[in-house]
């Protein structure tokens, strides 16, 4: 029945107990005229209002304005409650006392002997720090002091923040409009103020203001860490270039998923309409309900801001327009996406998408010699390559396991998703005998579907993250990729020659792979630690602190050889993880004193004080992958052979 | 106008005296309800989800209990204030009974059904019933105002 015959038959209703009552009272006639006319003029007012607003989709979703989404809180308390509570809706932030997370107690913090200080005025929030002029200086002379002036400073007033989660970055606004990232970020789960430079992985650097002179939030951070951004560049000439940058919110807001929500909100002002909605089920065509879209519509969405984009040049120009992506719309008819930085960088320059899509180069700094993405916000590319996703026909999709309300706000995941209850979904076949396909015990880390299936591959903000790529852990899927295998991020005193040895014994296991002598004999986390560059050392460092590895490989040899890894480690989020892992197993005492971020000269004199500290505990059990002297420390002169022989280009994650 | 026949004031006032106490027996019974629901943390009412229903639940207890009382106390003063004609007095009577089952009764409904947005369309009782007991109150008020006049 529909809502309007619904409602006519209430009011009607109304009508019939009115009649009889005022029949007694005035006579039948009189009683039935009045209770007639009662329930005529109710179902009259509410059949105008109800047909007094319109049912169908807005013709130019472009032209429907925006709201804020303390306009969606009006009725939809519950899904704003629970989108209050996630990282989404802190990513951007203005500097106010409630949402600035760093120590600005007059705080201090010093880099390579250059100080900073953070203090507070009333609500307002300082930053004194190296003068950017000053810092070039300093740069072009390779960081020696004595070849530049006095060192100079400036003061930058915070305007903005970006991050609540991990990190979070203070922004000054200039007066032309930029935002520009202060050098020095606040690490949330540290407690501590870091330098940029050892935020991101990038290798350790003489120009303090190297990782923020052209991080401009209007460029970099304004499309993904908003809603309804529009850029708004302002070239005036002899000028550099300023912004008059707008967006719908700071953050990620409703909006960003649900679409402009302005006719939504004027349409069910009419409490008419609202039911006529509620009671036929129908969807409001006025707003995007993610869940009413096609599984590719639906994980566009998210894509839009967790996959790699290049924006269509011949469809909208990011310098001024708003982004014409709409939740729903198809998202590749205004961007590319791209598979490789060198791809990225065609596309930019105006090329055109080839087919096949040139491979990643071995510096790239968002993917794997693969093509599996290596760093966040590319969870969409991971999902898109893995055959899940491309052979289930519509089963899987990021809401699969995702929920964006009423979810932990770590990760977002619904109940259950965090255990092979997530695979089971599809996989269900596997639910009575999983110790039979993993071949390991059903209660350990190797029968957790993730742990092979998706691995910690994926590197950001001085933490590992799971691979959304989900793949079988073969070994030709690693090897020249400079992707760590899956089994020897658990098993880190083993080398790939026993990961293949061990994979022959599931089906289309290959034992005939053909691996080098290091290879075969060395395990694979030393011979990454030693050998691998910058972004498969960050990941191998990483894997040392997860409980998974701990019991897979023990952890009484990791000591010795994470403190080796420490000192001659040039980025310092190698050094950040190979440290965290160390504080993990040995706690923060006995793995200190160390700063990942101190000056050369200060950190190799602590990682050696560590390096003598657990070598004072050798190894008491054969480990054959391990290369060990008969005494059970680690042998220095094979670590060092195999060291020499490693290519460490300058490279950087861009995330 | 002529009077209302005293008779016909007994037998009003002995109506909503009868209703006034049996609703607000129902209606303190449904408030021991929703005490209980709380005491054993039922999700059905205390879920952050079903905060409309515990809205409306709550309001369908305090408008039924707080019109019983209004019916005992018009059952209080209808034998002795006021100044009554037949007609009127029985429209005021039926309509403060119809408020009575129509407003809690819509709450309660509106509860049922609810969404995160609104109450199921049960609610549409409540204006219903608010309206006839404007009337009613209005007829009442007009009635005691005459006796004041005089």
């Amino acid at each position: 029945m529909s809502a309007v015959l619904w409602t006519i038959g209430l009011l009607v209703a109304a009508g019939l107990i009115l009649a009889p009552q005022v029949a007694t009272i005035f006579g039948r006639r009189r009683g039935i005229w009045a209770g007639a006319g009662f329930a005529a003029v109710l179902v009259l007012a509410w059949t105008a209002l109800d047909r007094s607003t319109t049912r169908s989709a807005p013709v130019d979703w472009a032209a429907v304005p925006s709201v804020a989404s303390d306009s969606c809180a009006k009725c939809h308390a519950d899904h704003f409650e629970s989108w209050q509570r996630t990282y989404h809706r802190s990513m951007t932030r203005e500097a106010t006392p409630d949402n600035v997370k760093g120590d600005f107690a007059n705080a201090a913090y010093e880099y390579q002997g250059l100080p900073t200080r953070f203090t507070r005025t009333g609500d307002t929030f300082q930053v004194e720090t190296i003068d950017p002029g000053w810092a070039a200086e300093l740069a072009r002379a390779h960081g020696e002091r004595d070849k530049v002036s006095a060192p100079r400073f400036a003061t930058f007033k915070i305007d903005r923040l970006v991050g609540s989660h991990w990190i979070q970055e203070c922004l000054h606004k200039l007066k032309n409009g930029t935002y520009i990232r202060m050098p020095v970020l606040y690490h949330i789960g540290e407690k501590r103020w870091i330098h940029t430079n050892g935020a991101f992985l990038a290798p350790d650097t003489d120009d303090f203001w190297q990782k923020s002179r052209n991080a401009k939030w209007n460029e970099t951070c304004l499309f993904c860490h908003n809603t309804g951004p529009r850029k708004n560049l302002v070239r005036v000439p002899g000028q550099e270039d300023g912004f008059a940058t707008q967006v719908a919110e700071l953050g990620i807001s409703c909006e960003a998923c649900h679409g402009p929500g302005g006719e939504h909100v004027t349409r069910n002002q009419n409490p008419a309409h609202r039911f006529d909605l509620q009671l036929s089920r129908a969807g409001d065509s006025s707003i995007v309900n993610p869940l009413r879209l096609s599984v590719p519509r639906r994980d566009e969405i998210c894509a839009r801001c967790h996959a790699a984009l290049v924006p269509k040049r011949e469809m909208w120009d990011p310098i001024v327009a708003r982004d014409p992506f709409i939740p729903g719309f198809e998202l590749g008819r205004f961007n590319y996406f791209f598979t490789s930085e060198i791809e990225q960088g065609r596309l930019y320059a105006g090329g055109s998408k080839e087919d096949p899509p040139p491979r990643p180069g071995p510096t790239d700094g968002r993917f794997w010699g693969d093509g599996t993405p290596l760093t966040t916000a590319l969870e969409y590319n991971g999902m898109a390559l893995s055959a899940c996703y491309q052979k289930g026909r519509g089963s899987l999709s990021c809401l699969s396991c995702h929920e964006m309300h009423g979810s932990d706000p770590n990760h977002m995941l619904k109940p259950e998703m965090r255990t092979n209850e997530a695979c089971y979904q599809c996989h269900d076949s596997y639910r009575g005998s999983l110790a039979e396909h993993t071949k390991h015990a059903a209660d350990s880390p190797g029968s957790l579907c993730y742990n092979c299936h998706m691995p910690r591959t994926v590197y950001s903000l001085l933490a590992t993250h799971r691979s959304h790529r989900i793949e079988s852990p073969t070994l030709e899927g690693s090897l020249g990729t400079g992707k760590p295998h899956a089994c020897n991020l658990c098993h880190l005193d083993k080398s790939l020659g026993w990961t293949r040895d061990q994979l022959a014994r599931w089906p289309n296991g290959r034992s005939e792979i053909k691996l080098s002598e290091h290879q075969e004999r060395v395990a694979a986390s030393v011979l990454n630690l030693l050998q691998g560059d910058a972004r498969t050392r960050v990941v191998v460092a990483g894997a040392f602190e997860e409980p998974s590895a701990h019991r897979a490989a023990g952890t009484d040899w990791h000591g010795s050889f994470l403190t080796r890894a420490l000192q001659d480690e040039r980025y310092p989020a190698v050094r950040y993880l190979a440290h965290k892992s160390l504080r993990a197993v040995y706690g923060d005492a006995a793995a200190g004193p160390y700063d990942f971020l101190a000056r050369p000269a200060d950190r190799d004199r602590q990682a050696r004080a560590l390096r003598e500290r657990f070598d004072a505990r050798p190894v008491a059990r054969p480990l054959p992958y391990l290369p060990l002297t008969p005494h059970g420390l680690p042998d220095d002169a094979t670590l060092r052979r195999l060291r020499d022989r490693r290519i460490d280009p300058d490279l950087t994650i861009n995330e | 106008m002529s009077d209302a026949d005293p008779a016909l004031r007994r037998r009003l006032a002995h109506r909503h005296h009868l209703i006034g106490w049996w609703g607000l027996l129902l209606f303190l019974s449904l408030g021991i309800v929703l005490e209980t629901l709380h005491g054993f943390k039922v999700d059905f009412y205390l879920d952050p989800a079903h905060r409309n229903r515990r809205l409306l639940w709550t309001l369908a207890h305090a408008h039924g209990t707080l019109l019983s009382l209004m019916h005992v106390a018009f059952a209080a003063g209808l034998t002795h204030l006021g100044r009554w004609s037949e007609r009127p007095l029985r429209l005021a009577s039926f309509l403060l009974i119809d408020a009575l089952a129509l407003l809690p009764t819509g709450f309660f409904l509106g509860g049922l059904g609810h969404t995160e947005v609104d109450p199921a369309p049960g609610i549409l009782l409540v204006p219903v019933g608010a309206l006839l007991l404007l009337i009613g109150v209005a007829i009442v008020a007009w009635s005691a105002t005459r006796r004041d006049v005089e």
